[in-house]
């Protein structure tokens, strides 16, 4: 059977097993209420204050909504390495994968899914649909594939900041708390206008880790906010490429386990 | 000395002696406490980038000043909740949950001590755990940041000591829900999900996300009375200047009233549910 | 050439320990103290196929890093290691789809679902074909009793079901090599020899290499005529159990409760005697006198409350062959 396959079939154990659990729909309203406080702050500064000049509170949301929405597709599908360093390898099961004939990567992928994360991807849809519905957005056909791409973008970028968090896990635990820098805080950093944003975080958040490549830059060229349009379509390639950079990574953490135990 | 007063004060002993422990084993996260308060300071330096840039720059830029709070204000409370944010109940206590989840709350009941005083007194110190070295940590580097983001001294020396008092009401109070959520996990063993949600609505309510002057008009209301002010908010007016030390006597008062709502209910919830399991054997 | 085949091979680990002494807090917040393991120095041994291999040795010997090591998951410093003439940790997913592992400790299966889920799994993971998968599954079902229990979800099954379901687990796809890590630990007496059945007829009908890590001598007892003992990371024995036997453990021990105190007398057979009030401890020599004559002997002339043939205790072997060998 296929990876893909074995994936769903993965999927779908856990689906199984998550269903019996009697506090999943909970689960699901904890999820909203999470998606709801956080830009929370934002929204009553913005109803306090105002806009700031061409800023409305529509083109923030909508830039945060697209991080947050690839931030909780990669929470959706690659759950399992959000876990990973707290549990896989603390228990020692990680062993048990390194015996089955299959990659990896797609065991802990495969290893846990909860389906209420998708209540954060649904929030963020709705945000985005309802800030392009009032910024007069021309739904064309090359526009509604930038906003797509870039979702798609933002799941490979964060699905390759849990990967390489995983991959750190193997040398350390302790240095892990940073990484929360790029994962819960990356977003926040949508918060800041582009113009006043500080320069350095403008640049790590592009050329590093590619936030904002996966939500300014697909907003901007799907709205026409000044900046060139091809740099909309970044998104899926900058995604791409950080993944096999978190990859490498994770394939060195894999190597170190092998030679250290656990 | 009467049987009651002698074992309240052996109670009291033995609350204290556990605290002392747990805080000491606490005591020794401190590459955590680093991270954690670099995590945290980032975070902060965020949240004031985006202040300055609201009254800075944004179209109705005089709403700040308008609804009582300056900008420095609100740099200095930005630093300070970041601090104290860090007392809030955010999870149970993960000794306490291990035994609630094992079932092993039985044994626990075996000991002569009250439970909930013993959970109170454990929970209590959890609460102050971390803020040993990220609370210090991010404080020094509040401390010592250029004058436009800097953590700045406090209204007035009265003030201050209100801030000291109301801190110290906020720790009971912080430590007081800690236990109702306790409670209320007792009774639901089969999951997380609404204790997450009571220590989620209190950390947004609390000021930890936006300070509440900054909330929309029609609930400041609302929000002053409301317990979740005392965590964070009550304490932090009190130093930057908009509770006036007259006023402490309310605002303090509120908190402890809150707090003893919060044992009140916590310890009947608890008490029902540890009679269940007398009689059903765990 | 031989199935398995292990060379001169070292393995070191390092070990961070809080450092001691004054300021060890201090020192402990900047600098780690490490210090360095030898697990296993130059193991050297062959398994041909079919062998039921034991492999025996105190906690901390290095059996489990052996093992580790032969079924892929962990790379040695020095020394060769082939497998079915591959490197295990060089082509991991061929080596891995040939060999079985079971952990005592830690179960494969997957807690919250029903064994026939897992088993179903695990079909995919390892592309087992269909037909074969049903006959296997089918056969490894009414040799363990598994009828019954297929369609518990695992965290439900007591110790001794789930340690039957996990052999068959790491049997569905007809591994070469079984590695068995404690498997009977924890188990009642009558699991155990059910277990012990099974692993026996499964090598002898199929031919399937087991090699068996265990600190119960009783298994090795039952299932293996060859014994590999390793000690201090050395291998301290590699030959037949009864040869290992006579000459480290020589002495057993029959432990008997009598009805009333009786004085020592002779005993043709017993080596020493002892006794305590009702206790008579008697020490013989089994290669000349078998346990059950002893038995006889003992209760033909003693009121007998109770008796008990204590077990040659592992420990007890390697602790004389320590002594021997001067470790």
């Amino acid at each position: 059977m296929n990876g893909l396959k074995l994936y769903f079939r993965y999927i779908r154990l856990q689906l199984l097993s998550g269903v019996q659990y009697k506090g999943w729909p909970i689960m699901i309203l904890q999820v909203i209420i999470v998606v709801i406080s956080d830009p929370i702050g934002l929204i009553f500064l913005f109803s306090r204050f105002g806009s700031i000049g061409a800023w409305t509170v529509e083109r923030i949301i909508l830039i945060y909504a697209m991080a947050v929405t690839g931030f909780g597709l990669a929470e959706t599908f690659f759950r399992g390495f959000d876990y990973f360093p707290w549990q896989m390898i603390r228990n020692g099961d990680f062993d048990r994968l390194l015996l089955r004939p299959r990659s990896l990567f797609l065991q802990v992928a495969g290893s846990r899914f909860h389906i209420h994360r998708m209540a954060r991807v649904g929030g963020g849809i709705i945000a985005i649909i309802w800030c392009l519905m009032r910024l007069n957005f021309q739904p064309t056909l090359i526009n509604i594939a930038i906003i797509v791409l870039g979702l798609i973008g933002g799941l490979f970028t964060y699905c390759g900041v849990f990967v390489m968090t995983s991959g750190i896990a193997f040398f350390t635990i302790q240095g892990l708390d940073w990484i929360f820098i790029f994962t819960n805080g990356s977003y926040q950093v949508t918060r800041c206008p582009m113009d006043y944003m500080p320069r350095i975080l403008r640049y790590m958040f592009t050329f590093f880790m590619p936030m904002l490549v996966i939500s300014y830059y697909p907003a901007s060229a799907a709205l026409g906010w000044g900046e060139a349009l091809w740099t909309g379509f970044l998104a899926l390639p900058a995604g791409v490429a950080f993944l096999m950079l978190s990859l490498g990574v994770w394939r060195i953490g894999v190597r170190h386990y092998k030679s250290t135990g656990s | 000395m009467s049987k009651e007063r002698s074992s309240f004060i052996g109670h009291l002993r033995a609350c204290l002696s556990i605290f002392r422990i747990k805080t000491a084993q606490g005591f020794q996260y401190r590459m955590a406490g680093l991270a954690g308060a670099t995590t945290g300071i980032f975070w902060v330096l965020i949240e004031i980038t985006v202040y300055t840039i609201f009254y800075t720059y944004a179209d109705t830029r005089e709403a700040g000043p308008m609804a009582g709070l300056s900008l420095e204000q609100a740099v200095s409370y930005a630093w300070l909740a970041q601090i104290f944010f860090l007392m809030q109940p955010m999870s149970i206590d993960s000794e306490i949950l291990g035994k609630i989840t094992s079932g092993d709350v039985g044994i626990e009941m075996c000991r002569p001590m009250d439970l909930y005083f013993h959970w109170f007194a454990k929970t209590a110190a959890s609460r102050l755990v971390p803020l040993f070295w990220r609370g210090s940590i991010t404080l020094i580097a509040g401390l010592l940041m250029p004058l436009s983001y800097r953590l700045t001294g406090p209204a007035t020396l009265t003030g201050l000591l209100f801030t000291l008092i109301s801190l110290f009401s906020a720790f009971l109070l912080c430590s007081s829900y800690a236990m109702l959520v306790c409670a209320v996990r007792l009774n639901i063993p089969w999951g997380d999900g609404p204790t997450y949600i009571m220590m989620l609505i209190g950390g947004v309510l609390s000021g930890g996300y936006l300070p509440l002057q900054l909330w929309p008009q029609f609930l400041q209301g609302f929000l002053l009375i409301q317990p979740f002010a005392g965590y964070l908010d009550i304490p932090l007016r009190f130093y930057v200047g908009t509770l006036m030390p007259s006023e402490g006597g309310w605002a303090i008062g509120l908190q402890l009233a809150w707090s003893a709502v919060f044992m009140v209910i916590g310890k009947t919830l608890m008490s029902r549910r540890l009679k269940n399991i007398v009689i059903q054997g765990g | 050439m031989a199935q398995i085949e292990l060379s001169g091979i070292c393995k070191t680990f390092k070990v961070s320990q809080r450092p001691e002494g004054r300021f060890a807090m201090l020192r402990g917040a900047f600098v780690r103290e490490t210090r360095l393991v030898k697990a296993l120095e130059g193991i050297t041994f062959q398994i041909d196929e079919g062998e039921l291999v034991g492999y025996i040795g105190p906690n901390g010997a290095g059996k489990s890093t052996t093992v580790k090591i032969m079924s892929g998951i962990l790379t040695p410093d020095a020394g060769t290691c082939r497998v079915m003439n591959r490197i295990p940790w060089r082509e991991r997913v061929s080596h891995v789809s040939q060999i079985g592992v079971v952990f005592g400790q830690r179960s494969q299966l997957w807690w919250d679902v029903p064994v026939m889920d897992s088993f179903s799994l695990l079909k995919d993971i390892y592309n087992i074909p269909g037909p074969a998968f049903i006959k296997r599954r089918d056969d490894l079902t009414e040799i363990l009793g598994l009828a019954s229990l297929l369609k518990t979800p695992v965290r439900q099954l007591s110790l001794g079901q789930r340690m039957r379901c996990e052999i068959a687990a790491s049997l569905l796809h007809s591994p070469r090599i079984l590695f068995l890590d404690e498997p009977t630990i924890g188990l009642d007496a009558v699991s155990k020899l059910e277990l012990r059945d099974f692993l026996k007829g499964e090598n002898a009908k199929n031919g399937v290499t087991m090699i068996l890590t265990t600190h119960d001598m009783d298994d090795i007892e039952a299932l293996c005529s060859r014994v590999m003992v390793i000690g201090h990371g050395r291998l301290l024995y590699d030959g037949q159990l009864e040869a290992l036997k006579t000459r480290y453990a020589p002495t057993r021990r029959i432990r008997a409760e009598l009805e009333r105190p009786v004085e020592a007398f002779y005993l043709p057979g017993a080596e020493a005697i002892q006794t305590e009030g009702e206790t008579w401890t008697v020490l013989f020599n089994p290669t000349q006198t078998p346990a059950h004559e002893m038995v006889e002997r003992l209760a033909g002339r003693l009121p007998i409350r109770d008796i008990v043939i204590e077990e040659t205790d592992i420990d007890e072997i390697i602790a004389t062959m320590y002594k021997e060998m001067g470790l």
